[in-house]
């Protein structure tokens, strides 16, 4: 019998994504004419203007998204063309950018 | 493959005391000494952005680091080499660390997914495994590296709040081994390489040029002015430096060695 079981430690978060300072900011930073302000409000976990303009434009898929009203996701990752950790190739992983991919990436 | 996240953990305890003693240059830094009260919101949400995405690189940067490690032991690398190189993935840790770090300052990170199975692109298994671990040090080290060396350190001479000019020193520091070693690796494997993994190393070193200038507009930062002093140059700035790096500390040290 094992009499000093390994006690099981649960890690501290060091970077968490989408907090509610970043619900504020984006309010405070989009642009009226893109903004929908009602939903960023339910959805202040994951602030997002509808078609990037807040500069906060990295976002997990939303749970009542639809993938059609927020952008779904700003996906970064490497693509066969792009040099490892040293440059960046972001795009929505997921259907055509909103803004016609003229969007900050 | 579902995308995931990107966000980090410390374990903490006996594990993070072995990590401090590793590294002990991290908590010595002047972290909580960061002041927002002069910045937009809209500066400090880029600053999440920015510190965020150079966290994530970081860690692709990691995962780079290990590949080539493995690759440099399949190759029966001379061993010393192998050990220098063993060093550069706890260095890309403390970097990860280092930039999450800067966002929690500033509030937390941004929300940013990405596939873990697609971190880094490998060699081609068929090749032989020198000529494997040769394209990985080209990719890598040789553009990658020694591409940040120099916009690090301009970055850093740029920066005026105290913890961000520390934090990219520090990084500057580590940058300037990781962006020696692609040379020192060439310089001994050479002598090996023949025409033809000349040629395929030319060509990786051809598309990973073309790649990371196809990217500079995307990694330049444009906005707040303010927000410069969160860490990243005026984008004239940055181009200008970038396109200098890419000359003078890639593309004329792959040149002197028949690359």
């Amino acid at each position: 019998m094992n009499r000093h079981p390994p006690r099981p430690r649960r890690a501290r978060p060091l970077l968490v994504a989408g907090s509610l300072v970043a619900a504020s900011l984006a309010q405070a930073a989009c642009t009226p004419a893109t903004s929908t302000p009602s939903d960023l409000q339910v959805q202040a976990d994951f602030p997002i203007c509808n078609a990037g303009a807040c500069g906060i434009d990295l976002t997990p898929p939303l749970p009542n998204d639809g993938g059609n009203h927020f952008l779904f996701v700003d996906l970064v990752m490497p693509t066969p063309n792009d040099p490892i950790g040293n440059s960046l190739d972001a795009g929505l992983v997921d259907g055509a950018p909103l803004d016609g991919g003229t969007s900050d990436k | 493959m579902k995308p995931e996240v990107f966000e980090l953990s410390l374990l903490g305890g006996a594990v993070e005391r072995r990590y401090r003693r590793m590294r002990p240059d991290v908590e010595r830094l002047p972290w909580g000494t960061l002041d927002l009260s002069g910045l937009t919101p809209a500066a400090i949400a880029q600053g999440r952005r920015f510190w965020t995405i150079a966290a994530f690189q970081e860690h692709r940067s990691g995962a780079a680091c290990a590949a080539t490690l493995q690759a440099l032991i399949a190759a029966r690398a001379p061993v010393d080499l192998i050990a220098v190189a063993s060093r550069f993935v706890l260095d890309e840790m403390t970097h990860v660390e280092l930039c999450a770090r800067v966002a929690g300052e500033l509030g937390g990170g941004a929300s940013i997914s990405h596939l873990p199975s697609q971190l880094l692109e490998g060699a081609d298994p068929k090749l032989p495994p020198l000529v494997a671990v040769a394209e990985l040090v080209v990719r890598v080290f040789c553009v990658g590296e020694a591409f940040s060396v120099p916009m690090q350190r301009a970055t850093a001479r740029a920066a005026t709040h105290p913890l961000i000019k520390a934090v990219i020193g520090r990084i500057a520091k580590d940058e300037i081994v990781h962006g020696a070693f692609g040379w020192e690796f060439l310089d001994w494997a050479g002598e090996f390489l023949d025409d033809a993994a000349r040629d395929h190393l030319r060509g990786v070193a051809a598309r990973a040029i073309a790649a990371l200038e196809r990217t500079l507009e995307t990694l330049s930062v444009a906005g707040d002015a303010a927000g410069h002093s969160l860490g990243w140059l005026p984008r004239d700035v940055y181009l200008s430096t970038a396109r200098s790096a890419l000359a003078d500390d890639v593309v004329a040290p792959l040149r002197a060695r028949g690359i």
